[in-house]
């Protein structure tokens, strides 16, 4: 039952837009009979779509690095906080994550905008001359889609580093690793799966974001969700907006794939080092000879 | 190698005292242990000398230089954790060589050293393994030789074998002694574990409510005890309270309930006559005797009960006894199998007047020394048998 219900809610209206992704448009939200590649032709001889793939995968990479930059020391903390604190944190973090991304991105907007409070600190700490230009721009909907993902992400880490024992970086820090070295050598190297996974998760969060690159980007920034918003409302074009679609599910779809792939070939790599040949050596000042011999059991 | 020094350390948590003013001077190479029951400050101590803790008050010194503010990671430790803490992301090699990479070491000299202590804990093999692929006695021996790799001047270990099992422990023990007697390390080492403490330790520190109960070799302390915790916490004990009597040719006479116990008169101890006092003797220290076979029982340098076996339970190399010497009043004697001494039947509990000792009493319902209220009503003195089992006070006192 299960199987068919997920199958009938979730694979059948899949089909049925991708299906419709091959037939042609007639116009007023028509669609004809004929089989056609003729969307997928369009798009990807159009260097404009191609150009916004591009815009899109790179806005949710670098929104997704950054935050991992500010999410893993928040996390970080989290994850080692007292068990009050740690819940009062959680909670609005949660809070914060449920928070529709169109309420956030209005208080973006204000705070953003050409009189906002950052361009007025900003001029008055003399950094800045004119108002910077932040809606309407990439670095708006960057700024936007960080904010947006920010408690998820710092969610998701914590969780992961939790599980890593205090003990860990107790031991690192016993035989003389430095702080930088306990987060860079110990902790992250750990968690390396669950950042990946996280990271993922978010990336794939920012590549469908619509509210914010609609709302911050003001028109300005075409991202492919943009794209498809348009291609139905403004262009009544179903056709193309499924094969919008389609190249972005696909493309996601690729993506993480070759991460996982990426990830699996990596812990091989390190599972399979070449074999460190031991001769018996002599055993060194510090460790007295016949030390072996004499340890029984 | 270095020596340590402790100096009236203090520590609080949320208000409440931890550690106490606690004072300890570990000689260079000397293997010290810090026992005691959870909660008695042992690992608070360790965790200071560490580094990863800094104290409320007091000092810790490596050397006589002062590194209570020193970081952990200059104080040149090395330190084994009872999960042993393992980077599970490195191979066993990466992982023993781990403090040598962070100081710097060249590449050669690691590989080298690594190999060494690799043999030294005879697992030559494993370097490229990785720690989930070790049993847990094979991943806590790594965890030994990671500490060691780089010399360091102080050892400090934390309940390390606390995750394994009896046999494995033993041997554990077996060779954890011959490896810090080779190298000749400076060691701190906690334990909760009395046998460990006993046949480890060059000193131990036993530890109670976050104050040193005593400081002394194994024999010392289990021979004499210093106070009733001390002799409750190693090994086991009987107590019974009494009213000193009289004092003579050297002897204390104690008034029990049920009898005249003798106690002999030692230095660091002094009672005068009216005294309350709680009287204490090892179960392998007491024997059985038949009622009415009068033999060395009647003399002065042998103290003897009337009493009633309870039960005998077999436990290997002892037969024990549970002796009641009055209602609700046992002792537990360690006899030897062929000592024949059916439930019920009426004995005398012997044991020599010199293995007695005398501590002021004092109501301490953790080491089942309690009050109970007799049905006349006036308070009388129940002492049971210390057995390693902590009675928690309410329900002792209730």
């Amino acid at each position: 039952m299960p199987v068919v219900a997920s199958f009938i809610l979730f694979a059948l209206p899949q089909y049925f837009f991708i299906a419709s992704s091959f037939h042609e448009n007639l116009g007023y939200g028509r669609i004809g009979e004929a089989w056609t590649l003729a969307n997928y032709h369009r798009l990807f001889t159009d260097r404009f779509y191609i150009g916004a793939l591009v815009k899109t995968v790179g806005l949710s990479a670098a929104s997704t690095i950054v935050c991992l930059i500010i999410g893993f020391p928040v996390a970080y903390m989290l994850a080692r906080m007292g068990t009050r604190s740690k819940a009062a944190l959680s909670g609005l973090l949660v809070a914060a994550m449920f928070v529709t991304p169109v309420v956030k991105d209005l208080g973006l907007i204000i705070i953003l905008s050409q009189s906002g409070i950052v361009n007025q600190t900003l001029e008055l700490l003399g950094i800045i001359t004119g108002p910077i230009q932040w809606l309407g721009a990439e670095i708006g909907v960057l700024i936007g889609l960080v904010h947006y993902m920010l408690p998820l992400i710092v969610l998701l880490l914590a969780t992961v580093i939790a599980t890593v024992p205090r003990s860990l970086e107790d031991a690192a820090h016993a035989h003389g690793a430095s702080r930088a070295r306990v987060y860079y050598g110990v902790i992250v190297p750990i968690v390396r799966p669950g950042i990946i996974a996280a990271a993922l998760m978010v990336f794939n969060l920012a590549m469908g974001a619509f509210t914010t690159p609609a709302l911050l980007g003001g028109g300005r920034v075409l991202t492919f969700a943009i794209l498809i918003q348009r291609s139905v409302i403004l262009d009544v074009d179903y056709p193309f907006a499924a094969s919008l679609s389609s190249v972005l599910l696909v493309t996601v779809f690729l993506l993480n794939v070759l991460a996982g792939f990426l990830m699996v070939r990596q812990a091989q790599v390190r599972r399979g080092r070449p074999k460190r040949t031991a001769p018996p050596t002599s055993l060194d000042p510090a460790v007295p000879a016949g030390a072996t011999a004499a340890v029984g059991t | 190698m270095a020596r340590v020094t402790i100096e009236q350390l203090g520590k609080r948590f949320g208000g409440e005292t931890v550690i106490d003013h606690v004072s300890l001077d570990v000689k260079e190479g000397e293997f010290v242990t810090l026992l005691g029951p959870s909660g008695c400050g042992k690992t608070t101590t360790l965790r200071i000398v560490a580094g990863f803790l800094s104290p409320d008050t007091g000092c810790v010194c490596f050397n006589g230089a002062d590194v209570t503010r020193v970081p952990t990671q200059k104080r040149r430790l090395g330190m084994v954790f009872q999960d042993y803490a393992l980077f599970p992301h490195l191979n066993v090699a990466d992982n023993v060589g781990f403090a040598l990479r962070a100081s710097g070491t060249p590449k050669a000299d690691i590989g080298r050293r690594v190999r060494d202590l690799l043999a030294l804990i005879r697992l030559p093999s494993v370097g490229d393994r990785f720690p989930a692929e070790l049993s847990g006695g094979q991943q806590q021996r790594i965890a030994i030789a990671r500490a060691l790799a780089h010399t360091p001047a102080v050892l400090l270990m934390d309940e390390p074998l606390g995750a394994l099992d009896l046999k494995l422990r033993e041997a554990m023990q077996n060779e954890l002694h011959a490896i810090q007697r080779q190298l000749g390390i400076t060691t701190i080492y906690v334990t909760h574990d009395q046998e460990e403490a006993l046949s480890l330790s060059d000193r131990i520190a036993l530890m109670r409510r976050g104050k040193i109960e005593q400081l002394g070799t194994p024999k010392e302390i289990y021979g004499r005890p210093a106070t009733p915790f001390s002799a409750f916490f190693l090994g086991k004990i009987n107590f019974l309270a009494g009213k000193l009597q009289n004092v003579y040719k050297n002897t204390y006479v104690v008034a029990t309930e049920r009898g005249i116990v003798r106690a002999p008169v030692r230095p660091d101890a002094a009672f005068t006559v009216g005294d309350e006092v709680l009287i204490a003797v090892r179960p392998e220290h007491l024997r059985i005797a038949n009622p009415g076979a009068r033999g060395d029982v009647s003399s002065d340098l042998v103290n003897s009960l009337k009493g009633r076996v309870l039960r005998q339970k077999f436990i290997g190399k002892v037969l024990q006894f549970e002796v009641e010497v009055t209602e609700g009043r046992t002792f537990v004697i360690d006899g030897s199998v062929d000592w024949v001494s059916e439930p019920g039947s009426a004995i005398e509990v012997t044991w020599n007047v010199a293995a007695t000792n005398l501590y002021p009493f004092a109501i301490d319902p953790e080491i089942g020394v309690d009050e109970v209220r007799t049905p006349q009503g006036d308070p009388a003195v129940r002492a049971s048998t210390g057995e390693g089992r902590i009675v928690p006070a309410a329900r002792a006192t209730a």
